[in-house]
């Protein structure tokens, strides 16, 4: 993970907050991906909230780290497979 | 740390299942205009006052954006034809920029080439056709309009060719019952999802000229539900008995999880009534929600409930909202519904003869 990396949330991604689930809307999917709904849990959408254009990828795993009371290394590792399925989806730049 | 995909028809059910309990909306069907460039002649808008003035762009937006705040998640846009309103590809866009499942119920006679392109980069979820026959005269006699069939159909594969998901729909009438299970074949060799619903509905305003000259007999629909959907009733299928309950009035979604927008902006239980008609643009969409809530319990807490000790209730579809149209109140029996439990009850009993 390339923790100098300042990464932001793709403009064609909504995110929605519904009955307690925060859920990333693609704006543009495939019919076949339209049958799929993703959703974030509680340390993702923390994470996600951290994407903002300005933090680097060192900013948010500290912080993450300091919010969970967590090994950074642990953090470490978590973020960087986040980032990658966040990639998958096209829902970071 | 994760994002779980999980499948859409498993989250709305979880989803639904929380927000009924909350009484939460989640899913809205807006129409957009009541203007049509077909003229079907069982269509239950008609009745409906069509003298308001359509809501605007910018009203459209706001009511979005409301709902949005409230936390519905599913929006089908319908008419009349939808596809006649010129805004109609921005509010399609910012319905979707806003983060909602969007749905196009549509006549699909308006979609050309352009129009499908343009449905595609708003990346609608959904599209909606109605679909009632495959005999061009049988066709046109149903839309008003020649060469109506010729047209849809093209549509359809425009949308299909565009990787849109489509589904089409009938309403089974007298007129094309002879089709259906060729209309629910074309469906399939398109592969795409086709829907039948055996009910005519009345008009908004009671006419029932529609259902009397249109209606199936409810025992040829039964039959052609089985004709058109034989995987649903083959094998040891598990017989759906009715869920409505003795102890309220609204079994559905009304005053839990949905309800229906008019082109004026007034705020209705479903698509089938005019009412109550609560003023969007003077109460706001929240405003409206509360009242909504608070007419159902009122009418939810009826006392001599019609159905609390009908013997035919676990065989009855009887909807209170239909009975206000055919009546003009909501705790009554229904005549029609009446009859099709009666003749549902007999199917069953003659089901269980069978089988001994």
């Amino acid at each position: 993970m390339d923790e100098k990396k300042v990464m932001r949330k793709s403009d064609d991604v909504v995110t929605r907050e519904i009955e307690g689930k925060v859920i990333l809307m693609p704006l543009h999917k495939s019919s076949k991906d339209l049958n799929y709904i993703y959703t974030l849990n509680e340390t993702a959408s923390s994470a996600w909230n951290l994407f903002d254009g300005k933090s680097t990828l060192n900013d948010i795993k500290n912080s993450l780290a300091e919010t969970y009371d967590v090994a950074e290394g642990k953090v470490e590792k978590e973020l960087a497979e986040f980032v990658k399925d966040l990639k998958s989806i096209k829902a970071v730049l | 740390m994760a994002i779980d995909t999980v499948k859409r028809k498993k989250f709305f059910k979880s989803l639904f299942k929380r927000a009924a309990k909350a009484r939460r909306p989640r899913s809205v069907m807006f129409e957009l205009t009541y203007r049509c460039n077909f003229k079907c002649p069982h269509c239950y808008v008609e009745g409906s006052d069509k003298s308001g003035k359509e809501l605007t762009t910018r009203q459209v937006f706001s009511i979005l954006d409301q709902l949005r705040d409230m936390g519905v998640f599913n929006i089908a846009f319908t008419g009349g034809e939808a596809l006649l309103r010129k805004d109609i590809f921005d509010v399609l866009a910012y319905a979707k920029s806003q983060g909602f499942q969007t749905a196009l119920l549509s006549n699909g006679y308006l979609i050309n080439k352009d129009v499908a392109d343009k449905l595609l980069r708003v990346n609608v979820n959904k599209i909606d056709i109605t679909f009632n026959s495959l005999k061009p005269e049988i066709f046109e006699k149903l839309t008003g309009v020649k060469d109506s069939l010729k047209k849809v159909k093209a549509s359809i594969k425009l949308l299909i060719n565009r990787g849109i998901n489509v589904k089409i729909k009938s309403t089974g009438m007298n007129l094309n019952r002879d089709e259906l299970v060729s209309i629910g074949k074309f469906a399939r060799s398109l592969n795409i999802i086709y829907n039948l619903d055996t009910e005519v509905l009345p008009c908004r305003n009671g006419c029932a000229t529609a259902v009397l000259d249109y209606s199936l007999d409810p025992d040829e629909a039964a039959e052609l539900r089985k004709a058109v959907y034989p995987e649903m009733f083959s094998g040891n299928r598990k017989r759906t008995r009715s869920k409505r309950k003795r102890d309220r009035m609204f079994n559905c979604g009304v005053g839990k999880t949905s309800f229906s927008i008019t082109p004026y902006g007034k705020m209705n239980f479903c698509l089938e009534i005019d009412y109550p008609e609560y003023d969007i643009l003077k109460h706001g969409v929240k405003g409206c929600w509360n009242r909504i809530k608070r007419r159902v319990d009122r009418l939810n807490i009826a006392r001599n409930f019609v159905c609390e000790s009908c013997d035919l209730i676990k065989y009855c579809g009887w909807c209170a909202g239909r009975s206000y149209i055919e009546t003009g109140e909501f705790n009554k029996c229904s005549e029609y519904f009446k009859e099709r439990a009666i003749r549902a009850k007999k199917r069953r009993e003659a089901e269980w003869t069978r089988k001994k």
